[in-house]
């Protein structure tokens, strides 16, 4: 087995390792990531709002994607006051919050 | 952002006690958001998979952790297949109503907004609660999602969105959605509740400013 083998081997074993949730979890905030990525390229207004708050956070004057990709994946890690309202407090690093590894129920036509 | 589950989040957790059929899809769709966006955690029965409690303890213990309840008794009629009516709404609104009546301290702080899609429907088939404030939502989820946001802002004393706002943003999360289900690799007809609720939870996140 090559190297690269070895490592793509291991790089599989490490994921299939991961629980379910978490894979799942992740998939959603990379989807979530990729997808407002997309929107900062096409809408101006959400650009030019993001990339204030950027430089608002953190002093950058030349806030770039890899920027606001750091900044997305942050507000993905972060959890927010309990009492939100209309305002969101900036992102900063703390742990990852725990995610349920509920599925959906089976019922399908009424509450 | 409040935490997915929310089982130890009394103060956050809305029940949510509608029909989960097809045609429902739209408004249900807009009322879990509504309430995310309101900063508050959706809870309903689709969130349950465990096959060690019956239906009826698995709602009970739902209703026990909510203080807030949205009930929808507007798809109370026959149904379509069967011919037969559909109770189950209303008798979750019933035990709602009991948890309040003969709950502890805590369940008797409970708050609900009753919904129908015409304000004084309900007389001619629930009218034990005559002299509630019913709402109306028209089947249309900007009046519910308005409706929602009313309840949840008045019963609550917190601050929300206005609905202008939520609304627009409502509008640029369902435009996403078909986006994000794509890059995970999940069909929108097959999105269940939770990863329904990690898009909407993760997505404000990202995209409240």
């Amino acid at each position: 087995m090559s190297l690269t083998d070895t490592k793509s081997k291991l790089r599989q074993l490490k994921t299939a390792s991961i629980p379910l949730t978490q894979r799942k979890t992740a998939s959603i905030n990379s989807a979530i990531i990729e997808t407002s990525l997309k929107r900062i390229q096409q809408d101006a207004d959400f650009r030019s709002k993001i990339f204030d708050k950027i430089r608002a956070l953190t002093g950058i004057e030349d806030v770039t994607l890899a920027h606001v990709r750091e900044y997305f994946a942050q507000s993905l890690r972060t959890e927010s006051p309990k009492k939100s309202g209309t305002k969101k407090t900036p992102a900063a690093k703390t742990p990852k919050s725990k995610k349920s590894n509920s599925k959906q129920s089976t019922r399908k036509t009424e509450s | 952002m409040p935490t997915m589950r929310g089982t130890d989040r009394y103060e956050d957790n809305v029940f949510i006690n509608c029909p989960f059929d097809t045609q429902y899809k739209p408004l249900f769709r807009s009322a879990v958001y509504t309430v995310y966006d309101c900063g508050f955690i959706p809870r309903c029965a689709l969130e349950l998979d465990d096959s060690s409690q019956t239906r009826i303890d698995k709602i009970e213990e739902l209703i026990e952790q909510c203080k807030y309840g949205i009930h929808d008794i507007s798809r109370t009629g026959l149904d379509a297949a069967n011919r037969l009516p559909r109770f189950n709404m209303p008798f979750e609104l019933g035990l709602f109503l009991g948890a309040k009546r003969f709950g502890d301290e805590r369940q008797q702080a409970k708050r609900c907004v009753i919904l129908d899609k015409e304000k004084y429907r309900y007389q001619m088939f629930l009218s034990d609660i005559s002299g509630q404030d019913i709402k109306s939502h028209g089947n249309e989820p900007r009046q519910l999602t308005g409706e929602i946001r009313d309840w949840l802002t008045n019963s609550s004393g917190r601050p929300t969105p206005g609905l202008n706002e939520m609304w627009q943003r409502y509008g640029r999360f369902s435009q996403d959605l078909p986006l994000m289900l794509a890059k995970t690799k999940v069909l929108l007809s097959e999105m269940t509740f939770n990863e329904y609720r990690l898009l909407i939870q993760g997505w404000l996140k990202v995209n409240t400013l």
